[in-house]
C-alpha cells in the first residue's frame, strides 16, 4: 500500500480523509499521515527588535519530531505547504530535511494557494541567473538540489473532480498512481525501521554494520552500494524459490 | 557428457556426482585413471568426442593446469587444443583462471576459484579462520558442495538447460545454503556459509552462455 505524508500548518484532517476514501474507492488505497511543523515541539523562541518574543519553526526540532513520529513509516511521497505561518517556507524545511538525509530519496511535491505565483517567481529567478555563471551555480545548488517534483495549487475540497480548482489531494492521488516507488527507497526505509540493529549475515564486507548506515548506503550510487544491493537481491530472490532437487 | 575424473583418495568425495542414475544416463564416456602411458591416449578420446559434448572435469587443478595424476598436469596450452569448441564444466581449484588461460578456445565454460575441500587448500589467513573443531566446516562444506553440484546437474539435464541456466542453478543452491547457515549460531555452520560465499564469489561463466548442456 502506498503512503504519503502531508506537512502543513493548517489542519488537513479533511484532506486526509478525502484522499484515503477516494483512493480506496479507486481500489488503489493510500495511507495518509499529517504533520504540523508549527506544533509546539517544533518551535523555538526568538527575540525580535522591540524586545518581544515570537515563536518560529526550528528545522532541527522538526526533524527530531519527524524522526520520532515517522521514523518507522515508509513514504512514497511527501507533500508540503509552501506558505507556512512562519518566515520559513516549506521549500526551506524540505531542503533542511534532505540535507540531513531524512527520507532523502522520497519524492516531494509543493502545494500552495499561490502556486501560480511561486511558478512565476521561479521563472523570474531563472531569467535572472541565466548569463551569470556564479548566480546560476548558486541557483542550481540552492534550488535544483532540492527541486520539488511538482508544484500544485491547493484548490478546494468541494470543487468537482474534473475542475481545475480541485483540491491538491487529487493531484497527490494521480502522482502516486502513476509513479512507482524505487526499490532502493523502499529498502532504505525498511532498514531505517531498526536503525541501531546490526547486520548479521554471511556477507563479510557488511557484517556487523548498523542498519542505519546500510539505509544510507543503498541510496548512494557507488560500487559498494551496488555490491550490497546485488547480493541482497540475489540472496532474497533465491530464498523464495522452490527447489525440486 | 564426457567425464574426466582422475580418481584417488583426495577426489573420491566427488564420486556421488557421477553415480547418480539421472546423471549417469547422460554420460557418454568416463576417464578415471590416467597413467603416464595412457594419459595422451585418453585425452585424444576426449579431443575426438563430438564437438557438442560437454566435458565435466572433476579433480585437482591450478590456474595453469588440470592434474591428471600425481606427476602429470594438463597444461593450458595443450588443453586449448583438446578443448577447442568444447563446453566445459571444470570442477577444480582455480579453474576460473584456467579458463582465462585457454584464451577463449572453447565454446563455453564454468570455472571456480579456490574450492577448499581439504586443509591443504588453506592459505595462512584461512587456516586460522577455518581452524575450528578440527576443520569440520571444510568436510561439511564439501559434502554440501557435491550435493548441490549433483542436484544442479540433474535439474539442468532434465530441463534441457543452457550453461547460463546451469550457472544460476548452482548459484541458487549456494544462496539457499548461505541463507540456512546465516540463521545458525553454530560456528561451524557459519563457516560453511562463509566457504559457500567464497565459492559463489569466485565462480565464473565464460563464453557462449546460451549453449546447451
Amino acid at each position: 500500500m502506498k503512503s504519503c505524508l502531508i506537512i502543513d500548518d493548517n489542519n488537513q484532517e479533511d484532506e486526509k480523509l478525502i484522499l484515503e476514501k477516494y483512493s480506496k474507492e479507486k481500489q488503489f488505497p493510500i495511507t495518509c499521515h499529517i504533520f504540523n511543523p508549527t506544533k509546539r515541539e517544533c518551535l523555538r523562541e526568538e527575540k525580535i527588535a522591540d524586545g518581544t518574543v515570537r515563536y518560529v519553526i526550528d528545522e532541527q526540532f522538526v526533524l527530531d519530531e519527524l524522526r520520532k513520529d515517522y521514523g518507522n513509516v515508509k513514504f512514497d511521497l511527501i507533500a508540503i505547504d509552501y506558505n507556512l505561518s512562519d518566515p520559513k517556507t516549506g521549500l526551506e524545511i524540505i531542503r533542511f530535511l534532505k540535507e540531513k538525509n531524512w527520507k532523502r530519496k522520497v519524492p516531494y511535491v509543493i502545494y500552495s494557494g499561490e502556486a501560480d505565483k511561486i511558478k512565476e517567481k521561479l521563472q523570474l529567478s531563472i531569467q535572472e541567473v541565466i548569463g551569470d555563471a556564479d548566480k546560476l551555480k548558486d541557483f542550481i545548488e540552492n534550488y535544483i538540489a532540492t527541486n520539488p517534483t511538482k508544484i500544485y495549487n491547493r484548490g478546494k475540497n468541494e470543487a468537482p473532480e474534473e475542475d481545475v480548482n480541485q483540491s491538491y489531494i487529487y493531484k497527490l492521488y494521480d502522482y502516486l498512481k502513476v509513479t512507482k516507488t524505487p526499490m532502493e527507497s523502499k529498502l532504505s526505509q525498511k532498514l531505517e525501521q531498526r536503525p541501531n540493529d546490526i547486520f548479521d549475515n554471511i556477507f563479510p564486507d557488511f557484517q556487523g554494520i548498523k542498519l542505519k548506515i546500510l539505509a544510507d548506503l543503498v541510496l548512494e550510487n557507488s560500487e559498494r552500494s551496488d555490491r550490497f544491493e546485488d547480493e541482497f537481491i540475489d540472496r532474497c530472490v533465491d530464498h523464495f524459490i522452490y527447489l525440486k532437487y | 557428457m564426457v567425464v574426466i575424473y582422475p580418481f584417488d583418495n583426495s577426489t573420491k568425495f566427488l564420486n556421488p556426482v557421477i553415480v547418480d542414475d539421472v546423471i549417469k544416463s547422460y554420460i557418454k564416456d568416463i576417464h578415471t585413471h590416467f597413467s603416464d602411458e595412457t594419459y595422451v591416449e585418453s585425452l585424444e578420446i576426449v579431443a575426438n568426442s563430438e564437438s557438442t559434448s560437454t566435458i565435466l572435469y572433476l579433480g585437482h587443478g591450478s590456474s595453469d593446469e588440470l592434474q591428471m595424476n600425481i606427476n602429470l598436469g594438463l597444461t593450458s596450452d595443450y588443453a586449448s587444443s583438446i578443448f577447442s569448441n568444447k563446453k566445459l564444466l571444470l570442477v577444480s581449484c582455480y579453474s576460473a583462471d584456467f579458463l582465462d588461460a585457454l584464451n577463449n578456445k572453447f565454446e563455453v565454460g564454468i570455472g571456480f576459484g579456490n574450492i577448499i575441500d581439504s586443509k591443504v587448500d588453506l592459505g595462512p589467513a584461512d587456516y586460522i579462520r577455518y581452524n575450528f573443531e578440527d576443520f569440520k566446516c571444510i568436510y561439511e562444506f564439501r559434502s554440501k558442495f557435491v550435493t548441490l553440484l549433483k542436484n544442479s546437474l540433474i535439474e539442468a539435464y532434465l530441463n534441457n538447460y543452457t550453461f547460463f541456466q546451469l550457472y544460476t542453478a548452482f548459484k541458487l543452491r549456494i544462496n539457499k545454503i548461505i541463507s540456512q547457515c546465516s540463521l545458525s549460531k553454530d560456528k561451524t555452520t557459519r563457516l560453511v556459509g562463509l566457504l559457500m560465499f567464497d565459492l559463489k564469489k569466485n565462480m565464473v561463466l565464460k563464453g557462449n552462455s546460451k549453449a546447451f548442456l
